[in-house]
């Protein structure tokens, strides 16, 4: 037990220092000409202007946005995908593979390029962004929840017909659980996905929201703020992909040891 | 109709199945009538692929058949009934909820309060030999014991009939032995009325009031074997001379249908 223990803070020391030395390096790079302080900043110099960011309300206003970018967009990707993956679900398996293939490649499309055309429907407001990135979400997630359920073992499948359990409970009690272990990776993707796509679309064309902030800081020169800016994405997408993992355990006890 | 507890027993009247496939229809089960008295523990018997799980299915109100009837207790079965309980060769438990959690299951979906049903699968896990496993998951378990737990869920509800799928057909042949060992005691005290499928003469011998041997497929009842050996079972059985003729005569009977299907002998053993 103690040895356990002993080992799991080992490993927690070793990753907190796995990202010292890179700050270390980083540091070292830059005050020794190695690497250019212009472009490259430094972490010294980065850490105040975090601190800033925090009380500048310029800063909230863009979080905002992205944060409802990236919510919104990822909500209904997920919802529609959860719903189109059912919906796959409940067709022959000849029929779901044919359209199965079309959502997939929807995934080879830069869904990007329609941007423009969207802007032109719903003008420089935020729909454009969140249904972009509710597509992007929607394939990850329209293939996850197809494939972890028909991955479903058939004894499970008999045990709910044998128990007369009713489509819902049986989706709720058995069928959801059991395909977490597969879907929750495509969730997660999914969220990845609309973390990139929402500020690459914020980055192009948007008058707030992380990517903005982060183009603005460029081509203003403030490149001690735009790695702050970058520094800060990073950890949110950290944060939100604990707290994917921390629910994923919470619906799989199981799998917590 | 009814035995001792709520034992039920299990008509099957002329119960024909075919199944419409590509190669047009193949028939499954033939005409068949038997039928299981309340309380008491029946084998099914016969080469691979003859049907029997289709006929547990039949049962289970899982399949209707094509033609005839299959009563429980006097009522046909038309769908799943509350009063039947399946086991099924994998052990088919739910991963994410503990030992105690899997066996309570049929009540919790039931509706059944959660003290109430807490208390009476801590029960059945004493009655299975895992009192000690309650908070265990079934990752955490041998095939051999998640098999029991999976037999304790099936037991949960005091089931008047309770379907068995070549549950020991998965374990390694000394865990198997132990676990027919055990189902006879604990089905001596349950005392529902059981419908085993199984392709392992011994084993049908060992549990069963009665072995029904069925043809290749489509199944038909070759003959039904009254298994006359006193209980409670003794723990020597094989070694009896009862035992051994009645595993014989099971034997004889497979073995002429190979031969009258004029394929090389290979019962399913």
């Amino acid at each position: 037990m103690a040895n356990a223990r002993l080992r799991d803070v080992s490993v927690v020391a070793a990753r907190i220092g796995v990202v010292a030395a890179l700050v270390l390096c980083w540091e070292l790079g830059s005050r020794s000409g190695y690497l250019d302080p212009l472009t490259f900043s430094s972490p010294s110099r980065v850490a105040p202007q975090f601190v800033d960011l925090f009380s500048s309300p310029v800063v909230s206003v863009d979080l905002e946005s992205t944060v409802k970018n990236v919510g919104f967009g990822f909500a209904s990707g997920a919802l529609a995908g959860g719903v189109l993956g059912l919906l796959l679900l409940g067709m022959g398996e000849s029929v779901r593979g044919i359209l199965l293939n079309y959502v997939v490649s929807l995934q080879a499309i830069p869904l990007l390029v329609f941007y423009p055309l969207l802007l032109t429907i719903f003008g420089l407001t935020r729909l454009p962004i969140v249904i972009i990135v509710a597509v992007v979400v929607m394939v990850p997630v329209t293939v996850g929840v197809t494939n972890s359920f028909a991955a479903v073992p058939r004894s499970l499948v008999r045990l709910t017909r044998a128990l007369d359990l009713s489509r819902g409970t049986a989706l709720r009690k058995v069928y959801l659980p059991a395909a977490v272990p597969l879907l929750f990776p495509s969730l997660r993707l999914g969220f990845l996905l609309a973390m990139v796509s929402a500020i690459g679309m914020e980055f192009v064309v948007a008058s707030q929201g992380l990517g903005y902030a982060v183009a603005h800081s460029y081509h203003a020169f403030a490149t001690d703020q735009m790695y702050a800016l970058i520094v800060f994405i990073c950890l949110l997408a950290v944060v939100v992909d604990v707290a994917l993992t921390a629910v994923e355990n919470r619906l799989r006890r199981d799998r917590v040891a | 109709m009814s035995g001792p507890g709520n034992a039920q027993s299990l008509e099957f009247e002329d119960v024909c199945l075919e199944y419409a496939g590509r190669h047009g229809v193949t028939p499954a089960v033939s005409g068949l009538t038997a039928s299981v008295d309340a309380g008491r523990f029946v084998s099914l018997i016969g080469p691979s692929g003859c049907g029997k799980s289709t006929l547990l299915d039949i049962a289970g109100g899982l399949l209707p058949p094509t033609s005839g009837v299959c009563r429980l207790g006097g009522t046909d079965v038309t769908g799943p009934q509350s009063t039947t309980s399946m086991v099924f060769q994998e052990a088919a438990l739910l991963p994410w909820r503990s030992v105690l959690d899997n066996v309570a299951f049929p009540l919790e979906v039931k509706g059944v309060r959660a003290s109430e049903r807490r208390a009476r699968a801590a029960e059945l896990l004493r009655t299975v030999g895992l009192d000690g496993f309650a908070n265990a998951y079934p990752s955490e378990l041998s095939g051999g014991m998640r098999q029991r737990v999976s037999i304790a869920r099936a037991l949960v509800t005091d089931p008047a009939l309770l379907l068995m799928d070549e549950p020991f057909g998965a374990l390694d042949q000394q865990t198997r032995s132990m676990m027919g060992l055990e189902l006879t005691r604990t089905w001596e005290r349950v005392q529902c009325s059981v419908l085993f499928v199984t392709h392992d003469i011994g084993e049908a011998v060992a549990l069963s009031d009665e072995v029904w041997v069925l043809s290749r497929r489509p199944a038909r009842l070759l003959t039904r074997i009254e298994v006359d050996l006193p209980r409670p079972r003794a723990d020597d059985l094989p070694l009896q001379p009862r035992f051994q003729e009645l595993e014989a005569e099971i034997w004889g009977t497979l073995r002429e249908e190979s031969r009258a299907m004029g394929v090389p002998e290979r019962v399913g053993v």
